[in-house]
């Protein structure tokens, strides 16, 4: 009925019998904890690989807490709060082209979306610091048109596919409209819509890297850097670090899916 | 608005319909045309027809999922085509083809949907969600907590059942409820879907295209044509017995004096009686009966008067405890066609009927069985006067 990641399968099947569900849900707990012990390896593994070296004046000053530090929060800033804009943005839009009065206008707004997002999030990022200027802010309003029809899409499909008689046997008990959007259709849509806030949070991880090059910072900036100046542990720490949070930041959201899921669907 | 759930529910309200009328906008013709049609209070009313004569359009006018283009309808002696749709529906239960249940919540959670619209208490919602389970047999410490997907589809059905009970309606709506149940289970929850509305008696408008469950079901039919027009609006009986007119004749097909006897309980006929003697008795006495009432056999039955077998004069000889063949035992509950299948199914030609208890109430011939199809037309003269409940029709359509 949904759409979902692997591997939790198990969870759409649970059983009515306990016995039968606590031994599925044991089985996807290595599954849940296996993602963070890879994660946490490669940390170490970096951290090892840094120290092994011989750091020069110029990669100690990206290579040290207080700069990665800076930029590992802008980096996740930039990511937060583009998504927390596009939830913020997307949902209701995705609701409201969802609503038989807006049916008609959503094939349009989905064609202005989809040109946000077909257009190379570089592109996009130095186009939006060209129209308007370079900097964090920008950085966002780039990152939440990049990101925003995943949210969108999935809202609406999420919606629409919401079973009509469902719809039909709670309006005929006498639910009101905005009743039933929030008691029936907005909770089973749930998981479709968890899977597409997924997405734009992946998007975001990975777009706010290039957020350097408009002067907005992130961990970008330390590959830049490590780039620029010719150090190679600077770029490789730069790339791990990004990589080690996206794939965090994914297996949060998945955690999220899960827990968010209404039980019973 | 809504009565308090108390164990004794209340009863039905009468619907009115007046000159109804829906016009589908971009559409040519009307869905429904001008209805008239009053549905008594406490009946199952059936709207049958073919696909497309807009009865479910109808249906849906009466709580306003669809708004009549013009025409009133009136519940009870409220006319409720103008008041608020939602606060309407809440006081009509709905029933539909796909049941509906909110995958999302429990069992108990979706009976409980429109007491917590009208603001019942917590302690009041949890007593009358236990109350509706049983009520449709489900056992409620099993079930309450349970989501629909873990149910079957008739056990979800009747779930849907309880839940458009849940603050006991007046009136209630059922389109096609067991039309997607497999033949068996949709038999025995029809069965149980009568018995229930014995003893709730709400005004039930129910629509169907299988004029089977039509003839089952309802305390009247209206079989509806092109525009939910009305060409027949009565009994089953009377239906089956006077089509009003070959669209109605068509409809219910062939063989209607025999599905007829399936409508005439034991209960509203008048059976054959025959002579009876006790299990105890000798048998001298016996034969005395026997040949005081010039009848070939006799009923034996014990000191509960439970029937316990046959007894022909000529074998009387072996006294009044053994066997003398298969002996057809019905209920007053059951059917003239129940009879004639068991008298089959033993190749007797005379059954004996019990009430409740089991005890000895009358018997039924196969010729008067016979006498019932063959005099029909005779019956259906009388019948036109006489209360509904005691005839016994069963003609050919005409």
């Amino acid at each position: 009925m949904t759409i979902t990641s692997g591997g939790e399968q198990a969870q759409l099947h649970d059983a009515a019998s306990t016995g039968v569900e606590s031994r599925a849900n044991d089985r996807s707990l290595a599954g849940i904890f296996l993602t963070p012990a890879l994660l946490i390896g490669a940390l170490i593994a970096l951290y090892l690989y840094v120290h092994s070296k011989t750091l020069d004046s110029i990669e100690k000053r990206p290579l040290n807490r207080a700069f990665l530090t800076t930029h590992f929060i802008q980096h996740l800033e930039l990511t937060g709060l583009s998504t927390v804009l596009v939830i913020l943005t997307a949902i209701p839009l995705g609701i409201l082209l969802t609503r038989p009065a807006m049916r008609r206008a959503s094939p349009v707004v989905l064609a202005i979306v989809n040109v946000g997002q077909a257009v190379p999030s570089i592109a996009l990022l130095v186009l939006f610091a060209i129209w308007f200027n370079v900097g964090f802010r920008y950085a966002i309003v780039a990152l939440v048109v990049y990101s925003f029809l995943p949210v969108l899409r999935n809202t609406m499909t999420g919606l629409q596919r919401v079973d009509r008689s469902l719809i039909d046997a709670a309006r005929g008990m006498g639910m009101t409209k905005p009743l039933v959007l929030r008691r029936v259709e907005l909770p089973l849509a749930v998981p479709v819509m968890m899977a597409g806030i997924r997405t734009a949070l992946i998007i975001n991880v990975g777009t706010a890297t290039l957020a350097t090059f408009t002067s907005a910072g992130g961990l970008g900036s330390v590959i830049d850097v490590g780039l620029k100046l010719d150090r190679r542990t600077v770029t490789i720490t730069g790339a791990v670090l990004v990589a080690v949070l996206a794939l965090a930041i994914d297996w949060l959201a998945g955690l999220a899916e899960r827990v968010l899921r209404p039980r019973g669907i | 608005m809504a009565e308090p759930a108390d164990s004794s529910s209340t009863g039905g309200q009468v619907i009115r319909l007046e000159q109804l009328t829906k016009r589908f906008p971009g559409q040519r013709e009307v869905a429904v045309e001008a209805l008239d049609l009053e549905i008594p209070a406490g009946e199952i009313v059936v709207l049958v027809g073919p696909s497309g004569c807009g009865k479910t359009t109808t249906m849906r006018m009466v709580n306003r999922l669809i708004e009549p283009s013009s025409g009133k309808i009136i519940i009870g002696d409220e006319d409720v085509t103008r008041s608020n749709p939602d606060q309407l529906r809440r006081r009509i239960g709905y029933v539909i083809q796909q049941v509906g249940l909110f995958p999302h919540m429990t069992i108990a959670d979706n009976i409980a949907v429109v007491p917590r619209l009208l603001g019942w208490d917590k302690h009041k919602i949890s007593e009358r969600v236990d109350e509706l389970l049983e009520l449709v047999g489900l056992e409620a410490g099993v079930y309450r907590g349970r989501y629909p997907k873990a149910l079957s589809g008739g056990q979800q059905q009747r779930v849907g059942v309880a839940r458009a009970l849940a603050v006991d309606p007046p009136v209630m709506l059922m389109d096609e409820p067991f039309g997607a149940i497999d033949p068996i289970t949709r038999d025995r929850l029809q069965n149980e879907f009568l018995r229930l509305q014995e003893t709730i008696r709400k005004t039930i408008v129910f629509v169907t295209h299988d004029i089977h469950e039509a003839i089952k079901l309802g305390d009247r039919i209206a079989i509806l044509g092109k525009g939910s027009r009305v060409e027949q609006y009565d009994t089953p009986e009377q239906i089956l017995a006077h089509p009003a007119n070959d669209f109605v004749a068509d409809f219910i097909g062939p063989g209607a004096s025999v599905r007829s006897l399936g409508l005439t309980r034991l209960a509203d006929i008048e059976l054959d009686s025959v002579p009876v003697v006790e299990l105890a008795d000798s048998v001298d006495k016996a034969r005395v009966v026997l040949a005081r009432t010039k009848q070939d056999r006799a009923l034996i039955v014990d000191e509960d008067r439970r029937p316990r077998g046959w007894r022909r004069s000529t074998d009387l000889e072996q006294g009044m405890s053994s066997g003398g063949g298969p002996l057809a035992v019905l209920h007053r509950s059951q059917t003239v066609h129940d009879v004639l299948n068991e008298l089959l199914r033993t190749g007797d030609t005379l059954a004996a009927i019990v009430d409740s208890d089991g005890r000895y109430e009358g018997a039924l011939r196969l010729e008067t069985i016979m006498a019932m199809t063959a005099n029909a037309d005779a019956a259906r003269t009388a019948a036109a006067d006489a209360e509904p409940a005691v005839l016994v029709k069963g003609s050919m359509p005409t």
